[in-house]
């Protein structure tokens, strides 16, 4: 199937919805970073079990 | 023909028809060969822990810092009260006796064979168990409720309050063995009462549930631990952070600091605890993943489409999702879904890394003795050579009618391919163990060594990571319960305690910086965090006989290798003696799993806590700290192998190649698996998710002959609401009667119809009707063709219904209220002989059981031998006719 570019665009509540997948992304994408830093960083404590 | 299939062409075209599924019957042929090479794979897994016994046991009894199991009991005891909570405005429905069953007929059709030997009362028969064996018959379970005794709803009412009660004391750990106990049990009543709302995330709430009660997760940000505390540093017996010790305890003098003849214990803040339980709740994670991947084995799942029908489901609709799917439809979620099914097969992989890292850290490498590294070697290949034999047995079963490649071209790339991998994998291991790979770019130098491949490949940042975002996804766009919630509060279970008490701190440390009140001062000035009590502190403690009963064990004796081959030789036969349906082969099992047991209850008496030596059994690792004395060793030890063994039986994937031995297998284990209450099913959109939204509707014709639609659905427009934050268990019980669950088609009727009775003055309505509503979700393609649907539209245009059951309320037993109902609301009682019950006197059943129950094991040993027989001759006629065969499931 050929790619179309050619969306509807959102109104009412599939925008706001559409905000919110957004969103959820970016807080994911930055929790996730936040999460791998840490788990990447050498604080006290051992690490593993 | 002959057989099987000699027996549906008997019974004719309809059979077939009526057949859920038609069975492969060259899938269901090798089905003992596969149970053989599975047997086989059973067979090296003991010998694996037989052979590297010492760090299996140094696994399982080790003990370790008790935050983890603090902090996963308060997050994970919240969500249950959610979880349960959030089922209030069904609770007098799902719970009581003025909901979908009357008290009685609860007992009979919801744990039938339990109450066998209990009476209804009324004529001829009294109420309540009928003998004392009539009570251990119920003790046998599964179904424990106090819910079947008592279910009025001022009784119910009370027990949800002591739930409340008990759950809020277990999250604060006040009491907190006791309260965990309590809810437990009342949480289990609740679920044994009523099946019908249940959904996965119930059933990991009830099994980890089980395993958390087990651990001493009260010694860690609890009241328990605070009070003890206090009462130590009263007493000056309590290892401050900032006095001896540093709060992981301490051996002092009384006078300050020096050994002397009369050392003091300064007890630690956090004491360690048996870690065995947590090892149990990251097990059953990975069960939870790789089963419900491993049953994901239809075509939505393969072509990646699945993301996008679960989002399109409108009951599990917290926001309109129509469009996402219409966007991202047919690209991005196909790569998540693709992604998702990867993830929860190779979850495991994660705890595997987490194992091996462990083992490094603490020195557990390999065993000394050359023989028994050799052997070991030998049976984790032998372990890969039988997978690969396993793939190979099952592979003509599972290519499609259409795949591209022959199937001799296919096991040739499958054996090549595995044969590679596990050569690589064998020498990439031993590589990165002795010699680290260094790799230089651009000026930057990176040592690839074993602990840093497995802390990436198979570190928790990639497998937690994805299964944070991959449950976050379905929490915000899905309304689909307490699952999400539940499986992200189990992820806390996969930190150890030190890097709970890192978090908390760094929490702590913000909330400071924000002006929140009531953060500890070490903590603002972010000070290391409170160190677990120390080992070195354990060993003097034991060295200057301080030790007491309760408290960990240095270096104790261990139970000998002999009677560890023993057991699992008596273990072995069983199963064997099962496979040939001897009748006692029960016994050689159960003296399998009992010996270790009895072993170290005789060395417990015998030679106290330490147990006593024998001639080949050795001291355990060299000031290797145990969470228990010899006895408390065994017991655990058996109940974690027990455990294990029924979970991976319980466990085995149901197809048509495994049916041979998988039934078999499952029933050996049931007993166990129902009664810990850890039975468990996690097929969750699987083979295919469902790709059709179904409603259901209920009619009410009331005396009159007025039409009235009560709007139950949660879907309905009366209850709809978007953003849709509380969670309606209606939708669950909607698709369970509309469903697989047709037998609660008539209870759903029947209850309508008595509560129509008791909301209109007793008026019993004329009849209620439950309609089935559907429609098919159009496909991605469809969707990005003709732009995102209102759901509502959508069915209105496309939407199908019919009528899937109909009670006539004055005849239907159980339609009409009972006089004792009809007493509790205040209405004017009526002439018995207008009530109908559903339920039938048990007490002659009862009398006469010995003959019934003689008369099921005639019929079921006959039933068995008719059903090999005809296996046989299926499997004869499966090799004869090796044609066109149906599809394996």
């Amino acid at each position: 199937m050929p790619i179309s570019l050619a969306f509807v665009r959102p109104t009412g509540p599939d925008l706001w919805a559409f905000y919110l997948l957004i969103g959820l992304w970016l807080a994911m994408g930055s929790a996730g970073w936040l999460l791998l830093r840490w788990l990447w960083s050498s604080e006290e404590g051992h690490r593993g079990l | 023909m002959s057989g099987i299939p000699s027996a549906i062409a008997a019974l004719g075209p309809g059979a077939l028809l009526a057949a859920e599924t038609i069975p492969n019957e060259q899938a269901l042929a090798l089905g003992p060969t596969l149970g053989w090479l599975v047997f086989a794979c059973a067979l090296l897994v003991m010998a694996i822990a037989v052979l590297d016994v010492e760090r299996v046991r140094a696994f399982w009894l080790r003990t370790e810092d008790p935050r983890s199991l603090g902090a996963f009991r308060i997050v994970f005891a919240l969500v249950l009260l959610l979880n349960i909570n959030n089922m209030w405005a069904h609770f007098e429905f799902l719970f009581t006796d003025e909901g979908l069953y009357l008290g009685d007929s609860a007992r009979q059709y919801g744990a039938g064979r339990q109450f066998w030997g209990y009476g209804l009362g009324g004529e001829g028969e009294a109420a309540g168990f009928f003998d004392l064996s009539a009570v251990l018959w119920w003790a046998k379970g599964p179904r424990y409720s106090l819910l079947h005794f008592w279910d009025s709803p001022g009784f119910f009412w009370g027990y949800i309050a002591v739930f409340e009660i008990a759950t809020i004391a277990f999250l604060l750990g006040f009491r907190t063995r006791a309260m965990g106990f309590l809810s437990l049990i009342l949480t289990l009543g609740l679920m044994n009462r009523s099946p019908i709302y249940q959904s996965g995330a119930d059933v990991v709430f009830r099994v980890m549930f089980v395993y958390l009660v087990l651990s001493r997760c009260g010694h860690a940000y609890s009241i328990d631990n605070w009070l003890r505390c206090r009462k130590l540093r009263r007493a000056g017996r309590l290892s401050e952070r900032d006095g001896p010790g540093e709060g992981a305890g301490a051996i002092v003098s009384d006078d300050e600091g020096k050994d002397s003849e009369q050392p003091r214990e300064l007890e630690a803040i956090y004491r360690r605890i048996p870690a065995w339980p947590r090892m149990l709740i990251l097990l059953q994670l990975v069960t939870i993943y790789l089963w419900t991947g491993c049953a994901k084995t239809g075509s939505v799942w393969s072509k990646g489409d699945s993301l996008y029908y679960a989002l399109n489901l409108d009951h599990f609709s917290r926001v309109p999702t129509q469009y996402f799917g219409y966007v991202f439809g047919t690209n991005l979620f196909r790569m998540m879904t693709w992604t998702v099914h990867f993830w929860q097969m190779g979850f495991g992989l994660m705890v595997l890394g987490l194992i091996v890292r462990w083992a490094r850290r603490e020195g557990l490498e390999r065993p000394e003795q050359p023989w028994r590294r050799w052997a070991l070697r030998a049976c984790w290949l032998g372990l890969a050579l039988l997978a690969l034999a396993i793939t190979w047995v099952g592979l003509p079963v599972h290519i499609p009618p259409d795949a591209k490649l022959s199937l001799g071209a296919l096991r040739g790339l499958v054996a090549g391919g595995w044969l590679v991998f596990i050569t690589l994998f064998a020498l990439g291991w031993r590589r990165l163990r002795d010699r680290p790979v260094v790799l230089r770019l651009r000026g930057h130098e990176w040592t690839l060594d074993l602990e840093s491949f497995c802390t990436v490949f198979l570190g928790r940042k990639l497998w937690l990571t994805l299964g944070l975002f991959f449950h976050l996804h379905i929490l915000v766009l899905m309304n689909i319960g307490m699952f999400a919630p539940v499986m992200i509060a189990v992820y806390i279970a996969c930190l150890n305690g030190t890097e709970v008490a890192v978090i908390l701190r760094r929490l702590g440390m913000a909330l400071a910086r924000l002006g929140v009140p009531g953060m500890a001062e070490w903590v603002v000035r972010g000070e290391a965090i409170t160190p677990t009590e120390s080992l070195e502190f354990i060993r003097e403690r034991e060295a200057k006989g301080l030790r007491r009963v309760s408290q960990p064990l240095v270096g104790a004796r261990l139970l000998p290798v002999g009677v560890l081959v023993a057991s699992f030789a008596g273990v072995v036969a069983g199963v064997l003696a099962r496979v040939e349906d001897v009748s006692w082969w029960a016994w050689p099992l159960v003296l399998g799993v009992a010996l270790p047991t009895a072993y170290a209850l005789g060395g417990r008496l015998v030679g106290g806590r330490e147990g006593t030596k024998s001639s080949d059994s050795g001291d355990a690792k060299d000031g290797w700290v145990y969470a228990y004395g010899a006895f408390g060793r065994g017991v655990v030890m058996t109940f974690v192998a027990v455990h294990l063994a029924c979970v991976a039986a319980w466990s085995i994937p149901d197809k048509d190649c495994t049916r041979s031995f998988r039934a078999p297998a499952r029933e050996v284990v049931k007993p166990w698996m129902y009664r810990t209450q850890t039975h468990q099913s996690w097929n969750m959109f699987a083979p295919n998710p469902t790709r059709s939204n179904v409603f259901m509707k209920v009619f009410v014709t009331d005396a009159e002959g007025e039409l009235w639609d009560l709007y139950t659905d949660a879907n309905s427009p009366r209850n709809k609401i978007q953003p849709w934050f509380i969670y309606d268990r209606m939708g669950k019980i909607t698709r369970r009667v509309t469903g697989k669950g047709k037998h609660y088609q008539k209870w759903v009727a029947r209850y309508h119809c008595r509560m129509w009775a008791l909301e209109h003055d007793g008026e019993v309505p004329e009849e209620v009707m439950i309609m089935k509503q559907w429609y098919r979700v159009p496909s991605p393609e469809t969707m990005r063709k003709r732009g995102p649907y209102q759901p509502e539209d959508y069915l209105a245009k496309h939407g199908h219904q019919k009528e899937v059951y109909t009670a006539k309320c004055a005849t239907e037993p159980d339609a009409q209220p009972t006089n004792e109902l009809r007493r509790r609301h205040g209405l004017p009682e009526v002439d018995e002989a207008t009530i109908h019950r559903a339920t039938k006197r048990r007490r002659p059943r009862w009398d006469s059981r010995q003959g019934v129950e003689s008369k099921v094991r005639k019929g079921r040993a006959k039933a068995t031998k008719a059903l090999r027989q005809a296996k046989r001759e299926a499997q004869r006629h499966a090799w004869q006719t090796l044609g066109a065969q149906p599809p394996q499931r």
